[in-house]
């Protein structure tokens, strides 16, 4: 009885192709009268939701798109921040010009990462990445006279009509939803079919004339990019940029949300950003070792799901390269 | 110049094990450091016996890489294994998963201050050795650390088991048709490279702070000597533990953060012109 | 299709949360219930050793109110919430404690870099900051109407080390400088050598560290102060601890003065033992008055020893004066609007303080204490250290003027 249940209901799911946009509009409906409905507690909760979610789909373009795994997005994030808030604090630049300004800094960074370590085979990729972003890190941390060092930056302000928490949360979902628009066309546009196709078997995609190492360059540029709109975002946010920004437990948060929200969707990131901010704040209630249950949960989840929480095989991407 | 060599030898020790871990079964423990940090509680709680803090000590010395070898079996045999099949994606994300419930686990066990190591007396103030003042405290690593070396050294090109091990680097595959049980050869090899670091972690406590993130600056500085060094080799390894040493030690008389730019282009060049390390083998 | 079954789950999941986070968020407020005081400290995490002492200063001063019956007739309540120290969680906390537990009055922490991040949010909000933290910047240059100060800072403890420098020892003249890089490190730097270079002119510092916030390896620091043989080794570290026992180990301490400017040597010699050997040669400033005879030190040193069984350490006074001029406050005020506190704060004189009444000027918020200043020995009696010999000095003695304190805020 039960299982005949269960069976119908697996239908049902299956044909219901409805399910997803629904999902998503609902999300979209939800997210537009957040600041209406809920206190100004939870509007900041939402704006540092809407930040992960952009930070980790670009790291997805990376991981789920091309089959590249970064271990140092944060440096780009943390670039971004960092610019945004240089540009206003000591250049004296007006916010909107920082903000614009401040991405294309990270995507610099990332251009010259890019072309040292997209080259490499995969173990040596990762490895660059991540000392690129030790780099970041270590250079925010002690250039006390530019970046204030454990200090930060202070005073990052945003212009005036974005001073609110309300005003600002819009701003943010703006942006947000642009750039994810930017790159889900992105995604499905010819580019984004050389990227699945390297993903698939980077060997065959070179034989059938795709310009391998153009493409992972390229889409590391992109990443790198809206990584660093996303620093930007969390700078004026927090009115303060902290080294802790570039740090590389930082680069693990995309990762978390990408491999529990779906490495194959490209809303995967997106609601792993909600599950993960919003489950940091139950958890921490009960317990200060927020980041040993985050540890934990990533494991048991690649462990535990073998084909992966989306159905979509990671292994298919290195199979036994060795 | 006493620091550099210090960091020299505490990166040999958990290098050379991440490379062989690494050149025999394509694994890259990001958590490898974590059992640096392990030795390092472990000493922490062992100064509290109540025998004598020498004895704590050696008692230390010798029970930690113990310890941690067992929890590094426990890891590789119940969680490592299964994700093998899968590549090394899956691999790296267990390990980075494990960085933080290493953490976690030190949080909760020792607290999340910054640790005194109750010294004992033979370690306490310095000794002159000419032109260089060394705290006595930063004497084990000193003695202990190039004798490891040689040890690790006799074992790799001198038994039988050694063989095995290097051969597994070249080509685990035709080693297997041979009738070696490789992957326990493997479990083997990632205890020993666990108990090295948990060595080092025994070695440098003394003359540090602990605290249950001390892993994380180590790491990088780990896989750059692994990658200058080349997979799989305990010589260059011992070559490029050396290499950032000297760095390290460079970049103090200007600015620590040069450090950490010299490694990392210093990794970018070896990768652009010599991918297979100082010591490694073309593929 | 696995892929959508799971996807959609884990998105009804994340909806579930959503929904309990909403439904948390519709709290009525109680205008007639507790006084609610919010505190963001490093109750975790590398600096707790010094921020668990404070909340117990803090809560004794609270207990004590409430036990005679709360203040206008109201019990207050402290809300105690752990940033472990960090920046970035001390913002959010501050965030939480201001628009989640909507608390009416904030208080914090001895660590300067949260009390700077997060004392936009209180001028924001509108909501009185009573902090901690040490940097001078919280009353001059990033001072604002609500922030106030119930504590000593770098500015009083650099001109105080100063001047016990050139007090007590004129004859000593290279120095070594150490101090955390970060904003109270770089402060107290910045006063110390200032005010020393004025009383004495021909004292040449002959070498500087500035390790990070939290430094565990103090090698090669300990190494260049042998190499350049200083008289006198001055430091100011979050975390001392560390550092203190990797010095005595390499012998750094013989021959040499060491003098913890940063005015706490009691938290600094907190893991001292016997066995580490005296103390030779370490000066310091101490809030906790060892060797004088002062009542209200003493009347304090009992509570604390009764309530937690532990020995009184400045971080205990600290909290304790903090919570009571907030109180005392709040009394004067007789209610809990914003700016009727914050007239009766200014210039008030906190009657319950450990360190006998003493003032919050009206111009920067600022309180003006005295400071001790003077040697640590070992008291084998008791088993721990303790610091004699002691300098009395009183902030309002060189403590910058209404007019220039006034000018540091119009230069920001």
């Amino acid at each position: 009885m039960l299982s005949a249940t269960k069976k119908r209901f697996a239908a049902a799911k299956q044909n219901a192709s409805w399910l997803q946009p629904a999902l998503l509009a609902g999300l979209a409906i939800f997210s537009l009268i957040v600041p209406l409905i809920l206190g100004t507690f939870n509007v900041f909760l939402a704006t540092e939701i809407l930040i992960l979610a952009l930070f980790s789909v670009s790291f997805n373009m990376l991981l789920g798109y091309t089959g590249m795994v970064s271990f140092g997005q944060a440096a780009y994030y943390g670039l971004g921040a960092y610019a945004a808030g240089l540009f206003v604090t000591r250049m004296g630049l007006p916010m909107p010009l920082a903000f614009a300004l401040a991405p294309f800094v990270a995507a610099v960074g990332a251009a010259l990462v890019g072309a040292i370590a997209v080259r490499r085979a995969h173990a040596y990729f990762i490895m660059l990445t991540l000392a690129f972003g030790q780099i970041v890190y270590a250079i925010a941390l002690s250039w006390y006279s530019v970046t204030g060092g454990d200090n930060g930056l202070l005073g990052v302000r945003p212009i005036p009509l974005l001073s609110s928490p309300t005003n600002y949360y819009y701003f943010v979902l703006v942006v947000v939803v642009i750039c994810l628009y930017a790159m889900y066309r992105l995604v499905n546009s010819p580019f984004g079919s050389g990227l699945k196709a390297i993903r698939e078997n980077p060997l065959r995609a070179e034989a059938i004339g795709i310009n391998v190492l153009l493409h992972r360059w390229v889409i590391f540029i992109i990443a790198g990019f809206f990584s660093g709109v996303a620093g930007a975002l969390l700078a004026f946010f927090q009115r303060s940029i902290f080294p802790d920004a570039a740090l590389f437990t930082k680069s693990f948060d995309p990762l978390v949300t990408t491999v529990l929200g779906g490495v194959g969707n490209f809303f995967g990131p997106v609601v792993g950003s909600i599950f993960l901010v919003l489950l940091e704040r139950f958890v921490v209630r009960f317990t200060e070792h927020w980041l040993l249950v985050v540890g934990g949960l990533v494991i048991i989840v690649v462990i535990g799901f073998s084909r992966g929480i989306t159905g979509f095989d990671i292994s298919r991407f290195f199979g036994r390269r060795r | 110049m006493s620091s550099g060599l210090i960091k020299a030898m505490l990166l040999f020790l958990i290098a050379s094990g991440l490379s062989l871990i690494w050149g025999m079964g394509r694994v890259i423990n990001v958590a490898h450091a974590s059992f640096y940090v392990l030795g390092a509680f472990i000493v922490l709680s062992m100064m509290q016996l109540p025998f004598d803090a020498a004895i704590n000590y050696a008692l230390a010395l010798v029970l930690a890489p113990i310890i941690v070898a067992l929890v590094a079996a426990v890891i590789e045999l119940g969680l490592l294994r299964r994700v093998y099949h899968r590549g090394i994606l899956p691999v790296v994300m267990v390990t980075f998963g494990l960085v933080f419930v290493f953490q976690g686990l030190v949080r909760i066990i020792w607290g999340d201050e910054l640790h005194v190591v109750n010294t004992p007396a033979f370690m306490r103030g310095a000794v002159s050795l000419g032109v260089v003042t060394i705290a006595k405290n930063q004497l084990p690593i000193i003695i202990v650390a190039p004798l490891t070396a040689i040890g690790i050294w006799a074992v790799f090109y001198r038994t039988r088991w050694g063989t095995l091990v290097r051969a597994a680097t070249q080509d685990r595959e035709m080693l297997n048709a041979l009738g070696t049980n490789v992957p326990r050869l493997f479990t083997v090899t990632f205890m020993m490279a666990a108990s090295l670091a948990a060595l080092g972690g025994v070695l440098v406590a003394p003359t540090i702070g602990l605290f249950p993130a001390m892993d994380g600056p180590l790491i990088v500085d780990a896989f750059a000597v692994v990658v200058i060094g080349g997979l799989g080799s305990i010589l260059g390894s011992l070559l490029a533990a050396i290499i950032i040493g000297l760095v390290f030690a460079f970049s103090l008389l200007i600015a620590p953060e040069l450090g950490t730019v010299l490694t990392f282009l210093i990794m970018a060049v070896v990768l652009s012109f010599r991918p297979w390390g100082l010591r490694g083998s073309p593929e | 299709m696995i892929k959508r079954l799971v996807n959609t789950k884990l998105a009804f999941l994340a909806m579930a949360l959503v929904a309990v986070m909403a439904l948390g968020a519709c709290g009525e407020d109680e205008p007639t219930g507790p006084i609610k005081i919010g505190v963001g400290l490093g109750l975790t995490g590398a600096v707790a050793y010094i921020h668990v002492p404070w909340l117990e200063g803090a809560q004794l001063a609270v207990d004590e109110v409430n036990a005679a019956g709360g203040v206008n007739g109201r019990l207050i309540e402290l809300s105690a919430l752990d940033n472990k120290g960090a920046t970035e969680d001390g913002l959010s906390v501050t965030r939480e404690l201001i628009h989640d537990q909507q608390v009416d009055f904030l208080m914090s922490g001895w660590m300067s870099n949260i009390c700077m991040a997060s004392t936009p949010e209180a001028e924001d909000a509108q909501i009185i900051y009573m902090a901690g933290c040490m940097t001078d910047a919280f009353t001059t240059s990033g001072g604002h109407d609500y922030s106030f100060r119930a504590t000593g800072n770098a500015l009083m403890q650099g001109y105080v080390g100063a001047e016990y420098m050139a007090a007590r020892f004129p004859d000593k003249k290279t120095f070594y400088v150490i101090t955390a890089n970060y904003e109270f490190g770089a402060s107290i730097r910045k006063f110390f050598l200032e005010h020393l270079k004025e009383l004495v002119p021909d004292a040449e510092i002959v070498g500087e560290a500035q390790p990070a916030f939290i430094e565990s390896d103090f090698g090669p620091i300990i190494s260049d102060i042998q190499a350049k043989d200083p008289d006198v080794v001055v430091y100011a570290l979050a975390v001392a601890p560390p550092f203190l026992q990797q010095a005595i180990a390499l012998g750094m301490f013989q021959d040499r003065i060491v003098f913890s400017v940063s005015g706490h040597i009691d938290q600094d010699l907190i893991n001292y033992t016997e066995e580490d050997g005296a103390p030779v040669g370490m000066h310091g400033a101490v809030t906790r008055s060892y060797a004088i005879n002062d009542p209200a030190a003493e009347a304090f040193d009992a509570k604390i020893q009764e309530k937690y069984e532990r020995v009184a350490i400045s971080s205990h006074y600290y909290g304790y004066n903090s919570a009571r001029a907030l109180i005392e406050g709040i009394e004067e005020a007789g209610s809990t609007d914003t700016d009727k506190v914050r007239e009766a704060l200014e210039g008030l004189v906190i009657e319950g303080s450990p360190f006998g009444p003493v003032t919050i000027r009206a111009c920067d918020h600022q309180v003006i204490l005295p400071m001790w200043v003077g040697e640590a020995v070992w008291d084998s009696a008791n088993s721990e250290p303790r610091v004699t010999n002691l300098v009395e000095f009183n902030a309002a003695d060189f403590y910058p003027s209404c007019d220039e304190v006034a000018a540091m805020r119009e230069a920001s």
